[in-house]
């Protein structure tokens, strides 16, 4: 799963998603790969413009990466470095396995061999 | 014509057949709608062998392309099915992320801009339940066919779900056969403030399908 992925998934419970709390996800115990993606410039300009700041910062800090400055850098006028860290940590670094644990309820997802699972158990689909 | 992909072995998978090429065909003739996005999110729910996901990539430049699949086998098909067809692709376009889940309920609200499904549309008198198959099973392709009342059970929950998933400017396409009653389904969709539109009809043995785009903004017809 890509970091960008991150941005995109909150715990699947019916009942956290009306919490705040259900994203992002809480990840640990990440094995992490590097995965080769040719650099568009308006290709991450325009992903960027989905992501929620500090989520994405909450998740890198807790793969123990402190490359990514406090406040959102502004897109349209940014060196092409920013947007090239930007393109390596949300399109070229995956999550190969690991846990996804929600803040609001615990529940606990796996993530094997790059691929999250967010099947719910019967009592909690 | 845009080639069809080729598809990696389906053990225990939907293999690709009438319906799926059909959805092909009719995502082709929307290729001027689907260029219209930048960057979209685009999300097939029940991807099976991956067919659908992998043929996208002729039809959007570049995207950030996702799928989800209830069957363990689905997911791994689909991301073979993805390498398979990858030399074809442009070297930027991302990887397709494919997640083991129900549906989209995974997801943040309003994320979707393009949202794609096949889905089990056979009237049967259940839709078969996910705690009475382990991963090892060899009888996932059951989620494949069944739609349960009126082959609609899985199909509605979806439709209930569309100002969930799109984003403001999200168009959804999904596949129906008469059994499905398309006129009813298109007045509920409707009847949620949803623009419905008919992309195009297909006999397929017994069978007549239809592929529907649901949109929240009136779009061009063309
Ligand atoms: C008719 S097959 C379509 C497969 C492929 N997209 C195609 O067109 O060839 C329906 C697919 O939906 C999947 N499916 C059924 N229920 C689902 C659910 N609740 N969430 C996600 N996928 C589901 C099945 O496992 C199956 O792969
Ligand atoms: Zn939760």
């Amino acid at each position: 799963m890509k970091l960008l992925t991150t941005n995109f998934v909150q715990c699947a419970v019916k009942s956290c998603s009306s919490s705040s709390n259900c994203f992002p996800l809480h990840f640990t115990e990440c094995e992490l790969v590097h995965e080769d993606l040719e650099f568009d410039e308006d290709f991450i300009k325009n992903v960027m413009v989905k992501i929620d700041w500090p989520a994405l910062l909450s998740v890198t800090r807790d793969i123990g990466n402190n490359s990514l400055p406090e406040e959102k850098p502004n897109i349209e006028s940014c060196d092409e470095q920013v947007l090239r860290d930007l393109h390596l940590v949300l399109l070229e670094t995956q999550i190969k396995d690991g846990k996804m644990i929600c803040k609001n309820c615990d529940h606990l997802y796996h993530i094997k061999n790059t691929i999250p699972n967010f099947l719910l158990p019967p009592h909690l689909a | 014509m845009k080639p069809t992909p080729l598809t990696a072995a389906c053990d225990n998978v939907y293999e690709p057949f009438e319906d799926s090429f059909f959805l092909l065909d009719c995502l082709e003739l929307e290729e001027p709608v689907l260029r219209g996005f930048k960057a979209p999110l685009v999300a097939e729910i029940g991807c099976g062998s991956g067919v659908v996901s992998a043929f996208l990539p002729s039809l959007i430049d570049l995207y950030i392309p996702m799928a989800s699949d209830v069957n363990p086998a689905a997911c791994t098909t689909t991301l073979s099915t993805w390498e398979k067809n990858s030399n074809t692709y442009n070297p930027k376009l991302p990887e397709i992320e494919v997640v083991r889940g129900s549906l989209l309920g995974f997801l943040r609200p309003n994320l979707v801009d393009v949202l794609v499904f096949n889905p089990p549309y056979v009237s049967t008198s259940d839709v078969p339940k996910l705690e009475d198959y382990d991963q090892e099973d060899m009888r996932w392709v059951d989620f494949a066919l069944d739609g349960g009342e009126m082959g609609m059970e899985i199909t509605n929950i979806v439709l209930e779900n569309l100002s969930r998933y799109l984003s403001p400017h999200g168009v959804a396409y999904i596949l129906l056969c008469a059994n499905n009653n398309p006129k009813k389904v298109v007045e509920n969709v409707e009847a949620r403030g949803y623009f419905a539109h008919k992309i195009s009809e297909r006999r397929a043995g017994r069978e007549i399908l239809s592929v529907y785009r649901f949109s929240r903004n009136e779009l061009d017809q063309h």
